[in-house]
């Protein structure tokens, strides 16, 4: 465990370094990173000015649910979709083999290395709306809020990793699949908003089948106490059970590969 | 026109190897959709500034159809080509690059046409009282609104792919462009529910009539009088930004030798 945190610190400071040289690429995304605030809160603003409320959520607590998907997405795009992109180019071209014979885990090596970290700067943002949206409603959480709050985040990204590995993995069969990327985007985005808007049968599909809500809706609810904190317990056992599944998975194409080629 | 044919018809054969992603490029257009879901949830208690359910519902259906026949990035093969250099082949054909990217960018929408047609027949038959205008002559101008906001859309992208003559990042400028038009053109709200002050603003700009104007046509909302000005102000629109893009390829280009790639 901790020789591994060891490998990913190497890699992820080796990608700082690299990206640091292209200083006008880096400049560019930060001012585009600027507008895209000002674009979803105009877009959420628009419902306000004719409701009071979304799906039962005030115009600064929906802001919460919004901050909640800036973070993901942002986490998504630091740490996750550059790996995607980087094991379907290993398995198209056969050099996946050199990664595998490096003496650590196959699946850390190969899934979690790659880092885009301009992209950080959808967290930022993302925490500046919650902060914001906290202050205006003069909500105070207290530490039982805060505490599940705090626990939601790495779960939601333990969950969201499985569902990436679980699209990752089916590049051994179908070698193009940046593009199964693109399916679970559009699932993402329902998690823009309040899962409370959605009618009945797609809520539940994006509790329980595709855990949307897990991400976005359910941490900011606990964070302004609009849920139990007992919903922290479903965000846990989610993220294991859908971990455990995908490495499983993961392993079992680990398999299916070295017989297949080479 | 020939040459735009021949164009077109190497496009459409790339295009071809490519139809599952063309699919699902169409499936993934969703954000309109979540839209339409909220909105839907906020006209529960009753019509919104006019719009009611049925409403929202022909409304963003209609923008699915327009988005899709006009949408279009094109924008990384021009960046490709300016950056790695390739554009210099293309100078030396006897024909400008623009008959080509056009061809290029076109070259999905007859197949969009056989999928779109049977899904429109569906949603007009599940969905009673779908708030569209088929007859004939609506269907004329609605088409022709079409071709329209489609020479808006690829003027405009055409004219940010030149600025990589002077800078390396034109894709960021279409992307900040992308955010823009999708809240000024009426892709996500309808321009009517801004309040009249913005609204007003955005009707002055060609957003309105590379979405919008369309939609409004195919929900048959736009008398005789205003549909035929507003293709005149489309069509105005078209020459003004081609007029645009010429002088912007004249100075890129006479950039682009002095660097002498």
């Amino acid at each position: 465990m901790k020789r591994h945190l060891r490998i990913l610190a190497i890699y992820y400071r080796a990608a700082l370094m690299s990206q640091m040289e292209y200083r006008a690429n880096f400049a560019s995304s930060f001012v585009l990173s600027l507008m895209w605030p000002f674009w979803v809160v105009s877009l959420l603003w628009v419902f306000f000015y004719h409701s009071p409320d979304l799906g039962g959520w005030s115009f600064y607590e929906a802001l919460i649910v919004v901050g909640m998907y800036d973070i993901f997405i942002g986490l998504q795009e630091t740490f996750l979709a550059p790996n995607i992109v980087q094991v379907t180019e290993h398995i198209q071209k056969g050099t996946l083999d050199f990664v595998l014979l490096k003496p650590a885990n196959g699946q850390v090596l190969a899934t979690i290395t790659a880092c885009n970290l301009m992209r950080l700067s959808d967290v930022m943002i993302g925490f500046g709306l919650i902060a914001t949206g906290l202050v205006r409603l003069g909500h105070v959480p207290t530490l039982t809020q805060i505490a599940t709050f705090a626990v939601m985040i790495p779960a939601g990204m333990i969950t969201v990793y499985s569902i990436w590995l679980t699209l990752t993995t089916l590049a051994f069969w179908f070698v193009r699949v940046e593009n199964l990327g693109e399916v679970f985007y559009a699932f993402y985005e329902t998690g823009r908003f309040p899962v409370t808007i959605y009618n009945r049968w797609l809520r539940l599909v994006l509790t329980y089948i595709v855990p949307i809500a897990f991400l976005t809706t359910f941490p900011a609810a606990t964070l302004l106490g609009k849920l139990s904190p007992y919903f922290v317990l479903g965000s846990i056992v989610i993220a294991a059970v859908l971990f455990y599944a995908s490495s499983r998975f993961w392993s079992y194409a680990i398999r299916f590969y070295s017989s297949a080629s080479s | 026109m020939r040459k735009f044919l021949a164009e077109f018809r190497a496009a459409w054969n790339l295009m071809l190897e490519y139809r599952i992603m063309v699919v699902i490029w169409m499936l993934t257009i969703v954000l309109p959709l979540i839209m339409l879901a909220a909105w839907l949830s906020i006209a529960e208690k009753g019509p919104v500034a006019g719009y009611s359910r049925t409403t929202f519902i022909s409304y963003y259906l209609a923008a699915l159809v327009v988005r899709n026949m006009t949408g279009m990035w094109f924008i990384w093969e021009m960046d490709s080509e300016m950056r790695l250099g390739s554009l210099s082949f293309r100078l030396l054909k006897p024909m400008d690059p623009i008959v080509h990217f056009l061809a290029y960018a076109c070259s999905s929408k007859p197949f969009r046409v056989l999928i779109l047609g049977p899904a429109s027949l569906v949603a007009l038959l599940l969905i009673p009282g779908l708030q569209w205008n088929l007859e004939a002559l609506n269907l004329l101008f609605f088409v022709t609104s079409l071709v329209g906001a489609l020479m808006i859309l690829f003027l405009m992208q055409y004219t940010i792919g030149l600025t990589g003559f002077w800078i390396t990042r034109s894709i960021s400028v279409n992307d900040a462009w992308f955010f823009t038009y999708s809240l000024a053109s009426g892709y996500l709200v309808p321009l009517d529910l801004f309040p009249p002050m913005v609204r007003d603003f955005l009707w002055f700009l060609p957003f309105r009539y590379s979405m919008s104007f369309s939609v409004e046509l195919l929900m048959g909302r736009l008398s005789m009088g205003a549909a035929l000005q507003g293709i005149v102000l489309q069509w105005l629109w078209v020459a003004g930004l081609f007029a645009l893009n010429r002088w912007v390829w004249r100075r890129g280009l006479r950039r682009y030798s002095a660097v002498g790639a």
